[in-house]
């Protein structure tokens, strides 16, 4: 790695000009870590960067960066250690490694600064930043809700796993009982006055937004724009036949998380193949074992799916549209909320129909009887009733016929612009 | 030194010395036929009576007795006061009825420092008792110069006892605590029946130059419960805020006999000793109890209306003074991350800040490394109205709370309306003292809460801990008073506001 030049002065005001250059400033970069938030970020980088703009991206790394704050990671690409910042990284421990920051983030010839999350970045930097260029547009990217949720912005209560339906100092106290309601009334603070002070907020879904709304923050320019998916999925051929036998083939792409539903998929699984023997389910991300050290009661259930279930274990990104057009459906049975899972817009990419939960991200991306159908979240039985509806071949054919694609770059371009404040530029080819 | 006398009186004086320049400090004894009454003795110089400020009489059980029984005896403890001026010339001289005891030049007996330490406790705390209420007797109170401070000796011979002592002296356990504010109380539970006469007093021994000098401590007339008796007390105004810490001299005296014991009362935040009051009285009888806490509380009351009744000094202008904020309740990450956001506001209208809470140092070190106005941990209130640190500043208390509130009502110029006058500082120790904590945080935090709340903010609801029964809501009530009442009197006014 390439120690990184923080730069001595301040680039010239950038403000006002057509095309300023942007600095993208993100948690994390995507060839280190494979998150939705740092995956877009570094979409938005290629997307940007290809109708001309001017782009440079600082991604946080919880690597060691031997010795140093900044290292250059690629051509107007850096990396910053994140070593100097609180246990939760929304603030600097280390003063001294966040003025390196903000001098080097100062220092870039930047007009706007387009952040995606605060966490790993840290609100005080935010604010030091905003600070020392007070020239410069700043723009931030929300991809989750930590600044409403402390449960890692999952709205979901801790105990009893509910779903939040709004954040309220007593209801957060109870989801974290060695906090106060003070704490969380002081941390919403923080969160808002850190948010309002952008000059705008692009929400990749209205879900997210119309929480963000709820919970106080109305940005004064708001995008509703969900993430690009790149310009080498976005320009991948989708899938054109309609092959009558993948409709009873449900596929699952994604983690084990606690919140990612597939033991609701897998009981519900079972359930439809009871009733329809020919149904079939190809789990991709994870091994059985994974799944069985997450949710130890389901060896009974995984047994009983026998052979009609599959688990293909990790897999290469570059696959997944190839992978998802091998399946009927694709189903993303989430019990969280999901804001807006980049899962949902590959399958429409690839032109393979959904079944989500119906709620949050996924209901508001899935059109039912349009681009999937919905089951009633967290509920074996009624994702079973919805497996064996969609198992159905003419079904399949209309939802897959009338289901939508992800948003194009030209689409998303103008979006961004638009958050940028930025004279939209003419679509390109 | 003994004399006859014609009305069947004997006369004896065992000490007589000067005190000071001004006083006769007489020692010693009379009997008397037990078919008359307790004759008086007068001090005279050049045969002109003296008057007598302090008397006591005490036991004699050392005296011989008399066969028949048909005489009486006891002990007495005298000081006259000379007249301005008078030098004796002619010798002074003790007459009790026609008996006259002439007292040898110069002088007799041993020192009065001396002579104290030998007598009956119950004649030397009377007299002590006496020297603290008249007030041209305080110089013999005085551990310097001389004679002064002439119960020293006796006072040191007292036992000292735990604060909360078990089983001792005959008693079944006492219990003794303070506050700052000078007040004091003392309980002593008997393992047997109060007597009717049994009455339980105390004394303040204020620390004084090396030793200790007798101060009363004001207050109503002792609770009287089955067993055992409660004190309280409080030292005078003018002793200071916080009042120094002091030991209390206790006697429990009745016709047979008396307890004496020194202690050092457990020092306690005023809500606290209270409440530590509140129960012990409840353990009495009710109705009386709650009498008697309600005359406590109005001997509080009374000593808040001396103190803060006073007008405040005129002020000039205040528009101009210089602001010093004072965050405090910084006791949260998010506190120190939101005083992060709002530092620039800060510096913008202020000169000095002051940070307090448990995160203090993590937030002071925000406005150290910015470095554009000073900053420190801490406000010591006490050294800062001894040294008058802010008495040309205006205070602005400001907690991480409001300022979320403020902020997310859209403007933060609200919080920045709770100005204190830092002349006024003294009076919110003094208030700290009498009804609060004097922990500093909690201080400017009630005070903020409460000028919030003359402004149209939210009530102060935040009380001092639970207190149960009718008694605890008085004592509750009473607190919650002195703090309405005082706390507006610390606001500072531009010029054309009235006072």
């Amino acid at each position: 790695m390439n120690r990184a030049d923080p730069g001595a002065g301040l680039a010239e005001p950038s403000r006002g000009a057509a095309r300023p250059p942007i600095c993208i400033v993100v948690h994390a970069h995507s060839d280190l870590s494979k998150g939705g938030g740092e995956t877009a970020a570094h979409r938005e980088l290629l997307a940007l960067r290809a109708v001309g703009h001017e782009v440079t991206l600082v991604a946080a790394t919880e690597q060691r960066l031997d010795g140093e704050q900044i290292v250059a990671h690629a051509p107007g690409e850096f990396l910053f250690s994140t070593e100097g910042m609180e246990e939760d990284r929304l603030s600097w421990a280390d003063s001294a490694d966040r003025r390196d920051l903000v001098r080097f983030l100062a220092g870039q010839p930047a007009g706007i600064f387009h952040f995606h999350h605060v966490w790993r970045i840290g609100l005080d930097l935010i604010a030091e930043l905003m600070e020392a260029r007070p020239d410069a547009r700043f723009v931030v990217t929300l991809h989750e809700m930590l600044a409403i949720c402390a449960h890692h912005g999952q709205m979901i209560r801790i105990q009893g796993r509910e779903l939040c339906r709004a954040a309220s100092p007593t209801q957060c106290a109870a989801c974290f009982p060695d906090r106060s309601p003070r704490h969380f009334e002081l941390r919403r603070a923080t969160f808002l006055e850190t948010l309002r002070r952008f000059d705008a907020a692009v929400f990749p879904s209205e879900f997210i937004r119309g929480r963000y709304q709820d919970w106080g923050f109305s940005p004064v320019v708001s995008v509703v724009q969900e993430n690009y998916l790149g310009d080498v999925l976005t320009g991948a051929p989708r899938r054109l036949a309609v092959e009558p036998d993948l409709a009873g083939h449900f596929a699952f792409f994604g983690q084990p998380t606690p919140f990612k539903g597939l033991d609701i998929l897998l009981r519900g699984f079972t359930l439809a193949l009871a009733a329809a023997p020919r149904l079939s389910l190809s789990i991709f991300g994870c091994e059985r074992d994974d799944v069985l050290a997450l949710f130890p009661t389901l060896a009974p259930v995984l047994d009983q799916a026998g052979s009609a279930l599959s688990f293909f274990g990790r897999y290469d990104q570059a696959d997944v549209l190839h992978l998802m057009q091998g399946a009927g459906w694709v189903v993303v049975p989430s019990i969280w909320w999901e804001n807006s899972p980049v899962v949902i817009q590959e399958a429409m990419r690839a032109g393979t129909p959904l079944i989500v939960s119906d709620i949050g991200g996924m209901a508001e991306k899935v059109r039912p009887g349009l681009d999937g159908l919905h089951f009633r979240r967290g509920s074996p039985p009624d994702l079973a009733r919805v497996l064996r509806q969609a198992a159905d071949p003419a079904r399949h054919a209309a939802i897959s016929a009338s289901l939508g694609d992800s948003i194009g770059r030209d689409a998303f371009i103008a979006g961004i612009e638009r958050a940028f404040g930025v004279t939209p530029r003419r679509a390109s080819a | 030194m003994k004399s006859g006398d014609a009305w069947d009186i004997d006369l004896a004086v065992d000490c007589a010395r000067p005190l000071g320049r001004r006083h006769v400090f007489v020692q010693g004894w009379l009997s008397w036929s037990q078919d008359g009454d307790l004759p008086t003795p007068v001090v005279l110089a050049d045969g002109l009576p003296l008057r007598t400020v302090a008397q006591a009489w005490h036991a004699r059980p050392d005296l011989p007795g008399d066969p028949g029984g048909r005489r009486s005896a006891r002990g007495f403890i005298m000081i006259a006061r000379r007249p301005t001026g008078a030098v004796a010339t002619g010798g002074i001289a003790l007459r009790a009825g026609s008996d006259m005891a002439p007292v040898p030049q110069p002088w007799f007996g041993p020192e009065v420092v001396d002579a104290l330490a030998h007598l009956p406790w119950d004649g030397v705390f009377a007299l002590m008792m006496d020297c603290i209420r008249l007030g041209d007797l305080a110089a013999t109170l005085a551990p310097n110069d001389g004679l002064d401070g002439v119960f020293d000796r006796w006072i040191n011979l007292m036992p000292r006892l735990d604060p909360a002592a078990r089983d001792v002296h005959g008693m079944a356990h006492i219990d003794a605590f303070g506050a700052p504010s000078g007040e004091c109380v003392v309980t002593v539970q008997l393992p047997r029946r109060l007597g009717p006469k049994e009455e339980l007093r105390v004394v303040a021994l204020l620390p004084a130059d090396g030793g200790s000098r007798p101060a009363a401590l004001d207050g109503p007339p002792a609770l009287r419960g089955a067993n055992g008796a409660t004190f309280y007390g409080r030292l005078p105004l003018t002793t200071g805020t916080p009042a120094p810490a002091c030991d209390l001299l206790v006697e429990l005296r009745g016709p047979d006999g008396g307890i004496w014991f020194r202690t050092s009362p457990k020092l306690h935040p005023a809500p606290v000793f209270l409440g530590k009051l509140n129960g012990l009285t409840t353990a009495g009888e009710a109705a009386e109890s709650f009498t008697w806490l309600r005359g406590v509380l109005e001997t509080r009351r009374s000593a808040f209306d001396t103190t803060f009744r006073p007008a405040r000094p005129p002020r000039g202008d205040m528009t101009d003074a210089p602001m010093v904020v004072v965050l405090h309740g910084m006791d949260d990450p998010f506190a120190d991350r939101l005083a992060f956001l709002f530092a620039p506001e800060i510096e913008r209208r202020a000169t000095e800040v002051r940070v307090l809470g448990a995160r203090a140092s993590a937030t002071t070190e925000i406005f150290l490394q910015r470095g554009r106005i000073p900053a420190r941990s801490g406000l010591d209130l006490s050294a800062a109205v001894r040294h008058g640190t802010f008495r040309h500043a205006m205070l602005v208390p400001i907690d991480p709370l409001s300022l979320a509130r403020a902020l997310d009502a859209g403007g933060i110029d609200e919080v920045f309306a709770n100005q204190v006058d830092g002349a006024a500082l003294p009076h919110l120790l003094g208030l700290a003292a009498l009804a609060g904590t004097l922990e500093e945080g909690e201080t400017i935090a009630r005070l903020a809460r409460i000028l919030a709340e003359g402004r149209g903010g939210r009530v102060d609801r935040h009380r001092f801990g639970r207190m149960p029964g009718a008694t605890g809501q008085m004592i509750a009530d009473h607190l919650a008073a002195l703090w309405r009442d005082g706390a507006p009197a610390l606001r500072a006014r531009a010029v054309h506001e009235p006072g």
